[in-house]
């Protein structure tokens, strides 16, 4: 999936709600094996530097939420009404 | 003076779940960061590292280890090399260890009070930059040295709960970490830490007195309730008589708890909880009533508070929580 492109759809002012969210799916996720190491270590080095919601730090969000936990990452989306991006990460 | 606000995680998470809750207490404005060390979790000096890798502001420490499962040296060892990761931010927490934990691989709580105060020794002269030749009652070295300087001095905080413990860490410890959520058992360790603190010469502002507590926080305080039970089944479950008779628990509704514990009946153990029990062993509720609890426990000595295992139903969200509504009505 070419998340940088589905990171751009996204109107900008939602980034930083949309972080918060991806946040909580990625930290409440139970399938932690799931996590990659390297994307992991890139996603907090954007928390440290309070980079989440860039297009680099929300591209690497919703890679890492969509991967530990699709159907809550979707949810989030639609929460966010951002139902064409939701429907575009579940393959619609 | 403003309330230290530290918090507790216990690696049963990923380093990553760990770190990624680190950068979030400190941008919330906690000032300590406390990882708990049982061989069953994730290794707390490589957890420690990370945090201290994706932070830069918080201190942060063991929450605590024990003299038993590795020698004070290599204890010494770790903190050291952690203190060059985050120079100055590092700490070290030692308490008697959970005997339960202990026993599990075969290693005996013998003197427990010698063994603790021993291995602050080592420590402190180790990270001294001293050669050690140490012949205490437990621990022996032959001129143990590290081939590295420690820049800064490291502090030593002690986990007690016992009298003794409790005396000997006022006495030796730069800080105590008091395990107890209870007004009157936070009272009662303060006094005790005190009673070592003047056999020392110390004023009550050369320790960090830290109430290391049972925490839930919700909006919803049944919410919070309900995170709290299973900490706070298992915390009555491990109590002495005495303990419970003070805070006028019935033994016979902890025995059924234990009974439940033991077999694994989850279910029956957290169901069997009571108010009393959650008011004795945790500090619980809304946002405001933690407030006040906290309030009362400033009020009576402590200068850090701990907001230690569950924190809340939702790690994040409590984290926010305490961060938005609690931590600043403590700052000045």
């Amino acid at each position: 999936m070419d998340y940088p492109k589905i990171v751009e759809m996204i109107p900008a002012e939602k980034w930083d709600p949309l972080s918060e969210k991806l946040i909580g799916v990625i930290l409440g996720s139970k399938n932690d094996e799931k996590m990659p190491t390297s994307l992991a270590n890139a996603m907090l080095l954007k928390m440290k530097e309070g980079k989440t919601s860039t297009k680099d730090g929300l591209t690497l969000l919703l890679e890492a939420a969509v991967l530990l936990d699709c159907e809550k990452s979707v949810g989030a989306l639609g929460e966010m009404q951002l139902l064409k991006i939701a429907e575009q990460i579940v393959g619609k | 003076m403003a309330l230290k606000f530290g918090i507790e995680f216990v690696p049963k998470d990923p380093y990553w779940k760990l770190a990624a809750y680190a950068i979030q207490a400190e941008k919330c404005g906690f000032n300590n960061l406390w990882v708990t060390d049982h061989f069953g979790n994730r290794n707390v000096y490589v957890t420690l590292a990370a945090a201290a890798m994706y932070t830069t502001k918080i201190t942060f420490g063991t929450g605590v280890t024990n003299p038993w499962m590795v020698n004070p040296v290599i204890t010494a060892q770790a903190i050291a090399t952690l203190n060059e990761l985050a120079p100055g931010r590092v700490v070290l927490g030692i308490g008697a260890g959970d005997k339960t934990t202990l026993e599990a691989v075969g290693v005996e709580m013998g003197k427990p009070l010698a063994a603790v105060r021993e291995a602050i020794e080592i420590f402190r002269k180790l990270t001294s930059g001293e050669t050690v030749a140490y012949q205490g009652e437990v621990f022996k070295t032959a001129g143990a040295k590290f081939n590295f300087k420690i820049k800064n001095k490291i502090l030593v905080y002690v986990g007690a709960q016992g009298p003794k413990m409790l005396e000997m860490a006022g006495k030796i410890g730069d800080g105590v970490l008091v395990n107890a959520s209870h007004p009157s058992d936070i009272e009662y360790a303060i006094k005790m830490a005190n009673e070592g603190m003047k056999q020392a010469g110390k004023a009550a502002s050369d320790v960090d007195i830290a109430a290391y507590t049972s925490f839930s926080v919700n909006e919803d305080p049944k919410k919070a309730v309900k995170a709290a039970a299973p900490v706070v089944a298992f915390i009555v479950a491990g109590s002495p008589p005495p303990v419970l008779e003070k805070h006028g628990i019935n033994v016979s509704k902890a025995d059924e708890i234990r009974a439940a514990l033991k077999v694994g009946d989850f279910g029956k153990a957290i169901g069997a909880v009571s108010p009393e029990m959650i008011n004795a062993f945790s500090i619980c509720g809304t946002p405001d009533t933690c407030i006040e609890k906290i309030a009362a426990l400033k009020k009576i000595g402590i200068s850090q508070f701990v907001v230690g295992s569950p924190i809340g139903q939702n790690v994040k969200a409590s984290i926010d929580l305490i961060g938005s509504k609690i931590i600043p009505q403590f700052k000045n």
